[in-house]
């Protein structure tokens, strides 16, 4: 019994640890929108909305997927299980994909991070949103591969509690996500 | 058979699981870069001998102060009793077999040594230049290894939040059956409150890091005022880490010091609740006073105040600490060994630099204290002093239960008494110095600063041969030490109940829990 309290335990643990790395980036946001908030709500347009609202619905039809999988198994459907896991690899891979193609459509225009930015400046910050668009976009999409790891050895062990906790971290990258659309995609009228 | 040997060869050494050996392997690493930061602290000290630095060159000197603050604050301060005393020492003072997660436990130990091979690769890759604080926008441009070393302490940073982790789930979930959480040792109390600290306040630290490494290596400008970056932003994600970090470094000291009081006192402590909380208040306030080192950078005067007030809350819980560890001396049947000597200098160091502490913490005194030497003893006296002291005690409380034997006595007080005097000799000329207005981080100095500098070094000297002196009776009593016997302090603390050095397994059979660990009659 208290082998799976311990870990159970530990995934909270981790999941509180990643929120505070994290943090130091929202709160990087927080201070540079405050200060420079023309640019960052301009800066908002020129990301792609369609690829940020597609990949939104990507991730929590992912989330969606990897809690039925956890419903499935503790009712003993371990087939209806591997099927969702494989629909949240294919989602993950998805989201994946269209973040690159949108980095590549932002590389392409000048958009890159630091000072090498060229693209369409908006005045004094431009560049810091969109290295922050980099960083943040960039550290969740590193989260996702990781997850996608985890789920890949879950759907191969299948084993229930190990299931149970990637479901938990995978929420958790999604919940990332759920933040970073409205930042970089909605808001952008300052 | 003990753990020492069993199981035998070099290869269950590198790859145990068992959470003492692990212990053991912190131990000797944390050593080693304590020799080194030491090294590199006399080397400092000596250059500081005349006022123009006859010794090194000032880049050299800059590199000095960093390579001296890296290593003692990363590899040294902060797994020093954690991981290494916590480690060898929470399973058996919890009755458990082992920690909750012993593979992640060597996982965390050996991402630590690479963290720290980065380090020393950065170190001998031209050094590095910024200070330990690699404050932006020097960090970025500088052109020396700051993205190596950046990197390093981020992967020690890792091991840290591992190694917290492994403690909160040891210590929710691996207690001997019928030990209630208002049974636990305060040594272990201690170490649950900075596994908090360790899992929350290091990944903003890690994240700081990286920052500054990537910005290093491609120029992106996220703290520099050309592109309309902020570096006191910096600051802030820095110290929002680096002053809990100070928590890390001292709470598992306070533990060490509650255990030996109580020990030597043979008594309960005078106040069980208030020491539990006051060690849980500090790793909470502690996540609210990191603004106190920026009262200069550029603050609001609201910011300042609050930040200011609440940096004192802190000393009250402090106060809290020493007046029940002196409340459970008194009228106590007290053993003088060499343990609680340690705990009377960490005590008056404590003191001493908590004091000067609040001292700091009022903005405007500080306002004139800041960047100088003033700061620097203040620091070295709370949380080196302290965290040292505390350190040199818990080595010397549970030596017997480690290693079996037992050191001199005599050697081990003579020791001490170097070791505190060198202490406080170094230091106490610092504040003069910073009071007077010299600035740290100079590597020459007007003239008439030069005697204070001298007795500093003096002292110096004084503080490193009593440490070689340590670590050679001891080094002795490993080879020729008389056996200690299992409990040589008659403490009853859960550790004290197996075999000294302990047996692989822990204890000898299933532990019972039969009564707390300060029930003394």
């Amino acid at each position: 019994m208290s082998d799976e309290r311990r870990y159970r335990l530990a995934i909270w643990i981790v999941i509180a640890s990643e929120t505070l790395l994290f943090a130091g980036l929202f709160a990087l946001y927080a201070s540079y929108r405050a200060e420079y908030g023309h640019a960052f709500s301009e800066g908002v347009r020129d990301d792609l909305q369609w690829i940020g609202g597609t990949n939104t619905l990507v991730l929590l039809t992912s989330s969606f997927a990897i809690a039925w999988a956890v419903h499935a198994m503790r009712a003993g459907r371990a087939r209806t299980a591997r099927r969702c896991l494989e629909l949240v690899i294919v989602l993950g891979l998805a989201f994946l994909a269209l973040k690159l193609v949108e980095w590549g459509v932002h590389v392409h225009d000048g958009v890159v991070p630091g000072v090498a930015y060229s693209g369409p400046d908006h005045g004094p910050g431009t560049s810091l949103f969109f290295t922050l668009y980099f960083a943040m976009t960039g550290l969740h999409a590193l989260h996702v591969v990781a997850g996608l790891a985890l789920v890949t050895w879950v759907r191969v062990s299948q084993r229930p509690l190990a299931l149970e906790l990637v479901a938990l971290y995978w929420h958790f990258v999604d919940a990332i996500w759920v933040f970073l659309w409205p930042m970089f995609y909605l808001m952008s009228s300052s | 058979m003990s753990f020492w040997s069993q199981p035998s060869g070099l290869r269950a050494w590198l790859l145990t699981r068992d959470h003492k050996r692990i212990g053991i392997l912190y131990l000797i690493a944390v050593l080693v870069f304590l020799l080194l930061g030491g090294v590199f602290a006399l080397i400092l000290r000596l250059s500081l001998v005349t006022p123009d630095n006859a010794l090194v060159d000032a880049h050299t000197y800059d590199e000095l102060f960093t390579h001296h603050g890296i290593v003692m604050v990363w590899l040294f301060m902060i797994p020093s009793i954690p991981s290494a005393l916590g480690n060898f020492l929470v399973p058996l003072m919890i009755g458990a077999r082992d920690v909750a997660f012993p593979r992640l436990n060597l996982a965390s130990f050996w991402i630590f040594v690479a963290g720290a091979g980065l380090v020393l690769a950065a170190l001998l890759a031209g050094g590095v230049d910024t200070g330990w604080t690699f404050y932006t926008p020097y960090s970025t441009t500088t052109p020396t290894a700051a993205t190596l070393a950046a990197a390093g302490v981020f992967v020690t940073g890792v091991s840290s939040i591992l190694t917290g982790l492994n403690f909160i789930a040891t210590i929710h979930t691996m207690r001997v059956a019928g030990m209630r959480w208002r049974d636990l040792p305060l040594f272990v109390w201690t170490i649950y409150a900075t596994s908090i600290i360790l899992v929350l306040a290091t990944p903003v630290l890690g994240l700081a890091l990286l920052v500054v490494a990537a910005d290093h290596l491609w120029v992106l400008g996220l703290f520099d005022p050309s592109t309309g970056g902020d570096p006191i932003l910096f600051e802030h994600l820095f110290w929002f880490y680096s002053h809990p970090a100070v928590y890390i470094m001292i709470l598992p000291a306070m533990g060490v010091v509650s255990e030996v009081v109580c020990t030597f006192s043979h008594k309960r402590p005078a106040w069980y609740g208030a020491i539990v909380a006051s060690s849980l208040g500090i790793a909470l306030v502690g996540f609210l006073t990191w603004g106190h080192h920026m009262f200069v950078a550029g603050m609001s005067t609201f910011d300042v105040g609050l930040f200011g007030s609440l940096s004192m809350l802190v000393a009250i819980f402090s106060a809290v600490k020493v007046f029940t560890w002196t409340a459970t001396l008194y009228g106590g049947s007290i053993t003088i060994a060499t343990p609680l000597l340690y705990v009377f200098t960490f005590m008056f160091l404590f003191v001493f630099g908590g004091m000067s502490g609040v001292a700091v913490a009022t903005s405007s005194l500080d306002v004139h204290w800041h960047d100088t030497y003033f700061v620097v003893a203040h620091f070295h006296f709370i949380m080196v002093g302290s965290t040292m002291t505390g350190f040199l005690a818990a080595l010397h409380y549970w030596f017997p239960k480690i290693t079996g034997k037992m050191y001199s006595e005599t050697w081990a007080r003579l020791g001490c008494a170097t070791v505190s005097i060198g202490f406080v000799l170094t230091f106490t000329p610092q504040f003069l110095l910073g009071n007077a207005g010299m600035p740290r981080r100079y590597a020459t100095y007007p003239a008439h600063f030069q005697p204070l500098h001298i007795v500093s070094t003096v002292g110096a000297c004084v503080l490193a041969s009593g440490m070689l002196l340590t670590l050679a009776y001891l080094v002795y009593a490993i080879a020729r030490g008389k056996p200690a016997g299992p409990n040589p302090w008659r403490s009853m603390s859960f550790e004290w109940r197996s075999p000294s050095p302990p047996p692989h397994e822990n204890f000898e059979g299933v532990p019972q829990w039969t009564a707390g660990p300060y029930d003394y009659v």
